[in-house]
């Protein structure tokens, strides 16, 4: 085989690569997190099984406790309650987006990885052009 | 042999493209949109990270404007058999490359502080992926096949073909539930979610990295010129009405012309730059809430990136000039 040939295996490993890895990944491509709506109804019954759960942080419901924290999420129909090992870190705030990661046991979600999910508005801080749905806009 | 016509093989000037116009208006308009981009309001969520957004997303969106250059220099080149139109397509196509790698690492270095993880197997991110692999596999085609003719029309069916991934990309976000947030400014509903001065950053990053996206395509294509003449000297075809000389006479001791696109200094500053990524976690690691270490993280990158870029265009028009003199 020529060695030119050897230019494409850098490409080839690559995209074989990266569609492995998200094939292995909790969720497929289409459906990276569950919303709370989804949850509530039962679609992962099973209190082993690990998956992610989306939504917003409900205003008021933020509660630190002595592994971490505990809050609702809500899509604006159902809230979940998550129960989340480990301090809260960066933007991580009431009515901000969050994906968390854990397993429902029917009553709560029990979560050890903490993703921020923020949404797509940019609104300047010095309060001109600020919207009243600033920050709770849905994910 | 084919006999290439008069303006694909006889190069303006044996020398690399002169400074113009469009070098100084890329380096105004960039340190204009550094400007702007480090002085507008930050965003009251995000605080001083929204200020990677006004590279990344340029980045972005001249990674497509590249892929779509790419789309109508390969159409063209089929329509009509001009090599120029296959170096057009050639010479986007890397850069294109180069800011999907861009779009990527600053995609992470924003991700970092406010997703918290670096990377994610989520739609756009793997969509994302697999286009900057696919057009790099465009790149080693070019490498693959040596006849020029034949490089260009199945290089011109790879990038018609590979364009789809723009939209897959892009609405991503609409047709799949995951974790990057929804286009704030192109919108299905057309109504782009973002106040007036950090818009107006945003377009100026969107401006500068245009300029600089034609300065380094003019200069690409120049080299791609180039080469294709000092190929046709090499192949025995007559440049500028000089006799043609026979094949098989060439002295022994000329080592043949590879194709530029041969040189293996575009893939290693990717390879050091992945690897630098992937350890990076494992060797710094700042607070999310330092802030403008993440935001001097993103520029740096933006810049160093862009000048290394640079560099290597120059690089390949000074060694081309070199070959060509020799001979």
């Amino acid at each position: 085989m020529n060695r030119r040939y050897f230019w494409f295996v850098i490409p080839a490993v690559g995209v074989i690569a990266v569609l492995l890895f998200a094939m292995t990944s909790l969720n497929d491509l289409s459906v990276f997190y569950y919303e709370p709506t989804e949850v509530a109804d039962g679609v992962v019954d099973d209190p082993d099984e690990r998956f992610r759960l989306g939504g917003l942080v409900e205003a008021g419901t933020v509660e630190t406790t002595e592994a971490g924290v505990r809050f609702l999420v809500t899509d604006g129909k159902d809230s979940i309650a998550v129960v989340h090992r480990g301090a809260p870190e960066g933007l991580f705030q009431e009515g901000i987006g969050v994906v968390v990661e854990g397993t429902w046991d029917g009553a709560a979600f029990h979560s050890d990885t903490m993703m921020v999910r923020h949404d797509e508005q940019y609104r300047s801080d010095d309060g001109i052009y600020q919207t009243p749905e600033q920050g709770v806009s849905s994910p | 042999m084919t006999i290439q016509r008069e303006h694909d093989v006889v190069p303006d000037q044996l020398a690399p493209a002169r400074w113009h116009w469009l070098d100084t208006a890329a380096v105004g308009t960039l340190l204009t949109a550094l400007a702007a981009g480090l002085l507008v309001p930050a965003d009251v969520v995000q605080g001083e990270l929204s200020r990677l957004m006004y590279v990344h997303v340029p980045a972005a969106w001249l990674a497509y404007l590249a892929f779509i250059v790419t789309l109508v220099g390969s159409v063209a080149y089929l329509v009509t058999k001009r090599m120029r139109w296959d170096r057009l397509a050639a010479s986007s196509a890397e850069s294109g490359v180069f800011f999907t790698g861009l779009t990527l690492l600053l995609g992470m270095v924003w991700g970092k502080p406010v997703w918290l993880v670096w990377w994610t197997w989520e739609a756009r991110l793997v969509l994302t992926a697999v286009m900057f692999f696919v057009y790099l596999g465009y790149l080693a085609l070019r490498r693959v096949i040596e006849e020029p003719e034949l490089r260009a029309k199945r290089s011109a069916v790879f990038g018609i073909l590979a364009v789809i991934q723009i939209p897959l990309v892009h609405f991503s976000v609409v047709w799949w539930r995951s974790l990057h947030q929804q286009a704030t400014v192109l919108r299905p509903d057309a109504d782009p979610q973002i106040d007036p001065p950090l818009f107006a950053a945003l377009m100026m990053g969107v401006v500068a990295f245009m300029v600089v996206y034609a300065a380094l395509l003019r200069r690409r294509m120049h080299v791609a010129r180039l080469e294709a003449a000092a190929r046709a000297a090499d192949d025995g075809v007559s440049v500028a009405g000089d006799a043609v000389v026979a094949p098989g006479s060439t002295p022994p001791d000329r080592a043949p012309v590879r194709p530029s696109s041969g040189q293996p200094a575009l893939i290693i500053p990717w390879i050091l730059l992945a690897a630098a990524a992937v350890i990076a976690p494992f060797l710094w690691n700042p607070d999310p809430d330092n802030q403008w270490a993440w935001v001097s993280l993103g520029y740096i990158a933006t810049y160093v990136s862009l000048a290394a870029y640079a560099r290597y265009i120059w690089y390949l028009s000074r060694v081309t000039v070199q070959q060509a003199v020799a001979r």
